[in-house]
């Protein structure tokens, strides 16, 4: 307990409970209720980065995971309709060998860091998480990447549309089921 | 730098272009601005045009192009140009299945620019974000559905793998930048022992590298996506994305060339079981597609061989490859998609057609041939060349290579046998359109470079 002890107490509680909403995200019965774990989760997971002195990354980590994403997974799974019935087959073998790997993945690295001397990286500003600090450099050192990911967006977005859009063909075909 | 823009706004054009009309109409457009680009590359790492004077206001170091990577990059984006070119046209309006490959392109060239391993993030993304869509872009087939949400799980737990690899290695050298990770591990090197985090990071990126190469451990997906994406986008994926994986390995390797003999210690059997397991499990396919997949695989197992040796020595054989592969397979994919249908898929497709169209039946022997690597083509040049560079470091994985090569014939080989069958009296017939001239170039390359090793050099 002597490793424990030294770290910060708001360090300990937080990790503590990420630890537990991420326990009961997978324990829960109820897809409605592990969601719900999970937005947990995501809250403080950015209670952490507060700590790391990044709290543009806290906010952002809010709205798009907590905000976006975690309302589109509660409209997939109240659209899915998930019951007992409709639940497909899986067999315990591929949880039981998923449980090992992910276990023996945790062994491996924990072991590593073990011998590893991390070395500490004091940020020397204050404010270096803030949206000023992280714009001036995304627009000097980053520029070619954040321009580069207009690409990535944009091809995103073709490809939403292509996915989503309706063929001519398509069309006709769900007129004639409908007359 | 100049052929992304070029592939970018080109792709953004044809959007606004084909808005109304046929792909048919514009495929010829595509594969010019592609011919463009890849020549304005050619042309760029020849030193014939310089245009990194309009680029100065971009911050220099994070993608370079050297001369070799430079070759790579004019092939992939040749390589685009010959399947947009070969593959037929969807009969529907709107230009978008072409403009995302173009799109997928750019990601590739960027990987292989890159010195930075954000920027190979967003390469590596941006390759297949457009991919996970064109896997199920022909909507009603419910197989292409299963392939995009195949790739598209497999594709974001192999990216997550990544980025936490590029984690670990930013936390043990804290820098992105190729070149100053290298100087930290040649540090490192002096004291006798690599950081946990350098080694733990490195398995973790190559793990997500391994994934889209589809090298053996991590191939399960390859199969069933190919088979199940349309045959366009299929052999795009089995082209472009291995050639543009492989490149961007050995471009990230030349990083951490002071742990080469300790990575080579597990990429070696890596190598060896992807090579001995894709061509076994080709063995038993039936589909020809999945055999072509499996074959994809094996012909990554013999590119990892490459990974083990000192890279920057010989940055051509691996283009030499890469190129070579290239070609057989997008002829190879085409006569498939010219002679399968729904319900034959199996070499049978190819029955008689040395009588029927000699045409094709030579170009499919030609290609075989070449991705079999059997000499006279530019197959065999390339394989000669990768286990020359490889024997010293890797005997036993290139001994390796040479049994699976010596397995490869049997599958390879199968339309052989009902090739030159009669069964049906139709009479030869030829047309010559535009797409038996490209066919014909193609096929012409891979034979005079065959013969006349010595253009390679020209070439790179």
């Amino acid at each position: 307990m002597g490793a424990l002890s030294s770290l910060p107490l708001p360090f300990l509680i937080l990790s503590f409970l990420t630890i537990l909403g991420a326990l009961y995200v997978v324990t829960s019965k109820n897809p409605v209720h592990s969601v719900l774990a999970l937005i947990f989760t995501f809250f403080t997971i950015s209670a952490h980065y507060v700590l790391l002195n990044a709290q543009f990354l806290a906010v952002v980590n809010l709205m798009v995971y907590a905000g976006a994403i975690m309302v589109l997974f509660l409209f997939v799974l109240m659209l899915l309709n998930l019951n007992k019935e409709s639940e497909p087959l899986k067999s315990n073998i591929w949880g039981i060998a998923a449980a090992i790997s992910a276990g023996l993945l945790l062994l491996v690295i924990t072991a590593a860091f073990q011998t590893s001397g991390i070395a500490v990286m004091k940020g020397n500003a204050e404010g270096i998480g803030l949206v000023k600090n992280l714009g001036r450099v995304l627009m000097t050192e980053y520029l070619v990447p954040f321009e580069l990911t207009g690409i990535l967006f944009i091809s995103a977005m073709v490809g939403a549309v292509l996915l989503g859009k309706r063929d001519k063909s398509e069309v006709v075909k769900s007129e004639e089921t409908i007359s | 730098m100049i052929a992304i823009a070029i592939v970018f706004f080109g792709a953004l054009a044809l959007l606004f272009i084909g808005l109304n009309k046929e792909e048919k109409s514009l495929k010829l457009a595509a594969a010019s601005i592609l011919g463009l680009a890849g020549i304005s590359i050619f042309a760029e790492s020849k030193g014939i045009i310089n245009v990194d004077a309009f680029f100065t206001w971009v911050p220099a170091g994070m993608i370079t192009f050297n001369p070799t990577a430079q070759v790579i990059a004019a092939i992939l984006t040749v390589m685009a140009m010959i399947i947009i070119n070969l593959m037929p046209a969807v009969s529907r309006k709107g230009m978008d299945v072409i403009a995302l490959m173009m799109f997928s392109l750019c990601g590739g060239l960027l990987m292989i620019g890159a010195q930075h391993l954000v920027v190979l993030f967003l390469g590596i993304e941006i390759l297949s974000i457009p991919l996970f869509v064109l896997a199920g872009s022909e909507k009603d087939d419910i197989y292409g559905n299963e392939a995009s949400l195949k790739y598209f799980l497999m594709g974001a737990f192999s990216t997550a793998i990544f980025l936490l690899g590029a984690t670990f290695l930013y936390g043990g050298s804290g820098t992105m930048y190729y070149h100053e990770i290298l100087l930290r591990l040649s540090f490192a090197e002096h004291f006798g022992e690599f950081p946990i985090l350098m080694q733990t990071g490195l398995v973790l990126v190559s793990v997500g590298l391994l994934f889209k190469v589809s090298a053996v451990p991590f191939h399960f997906w390859s199969p069933d996506v190919y088979e199940g994406s349309p045959n366009r986008i299929a052999a795009f994926m089995a082209i472009i994305v291995k050639i543009a994986g492989f490149a961007a390995f050995a471009q990230l390797l030349t990083a951490f060339v002071p742990m080469q003999t300790w990575y080579s210690n597990w990429m070696l059997p890596i190598s060896a079981i992807t090579v001995l397991a894709g061509n076994i499990m080709a063995l038993a396919q039936q589909s020809y597609k999945r055999m072509l997949a499996y074959s994809s695989i094996s012909h990554a197992g013999y590119l990892l061989l490459f990974l083990l040796q000192p890279i920057q020595e010989n940055f051509q054989v691996l283009g030499v490859y890469l190129l070579s592969y290239g070609l057989g397979t997008a002829v190879l994919f085409y006569l498939f998609d010219k002679y399968a249908t729904s319900q034959d898929k199996t070499v049978g497709i190819f029955t008689g057609i040395a009588y029927t169209n000699r045409f094709d039946a030579m170009a499919l022997i030609v290609a075989t041939l070449t991705v079999a690597g059997i000499p006279s083509t530019i197959g065999f040049i390339a394989k000669y060349q990768l286990f020359t560079a490889a024997f010293p470091t890797a005997m036993w994985g290139v001994l390796l290579a040479l049994v699976g090569s010596a397995i490869s014939i049997s599958y390879y080989f199968k339309p052989f046998r009902v090739l030159f069958k009669t069964e049906s009296d139709v009479q030869p017939s030829i047309h010559f359109t535009w797409k038996y001239v490209c066919l014909l170039g193609v096929t012409l390359s891979m034979v005079i470079l065959g013969l006349f090793p010595v253009l390679l050099n020209w070439i790179f």
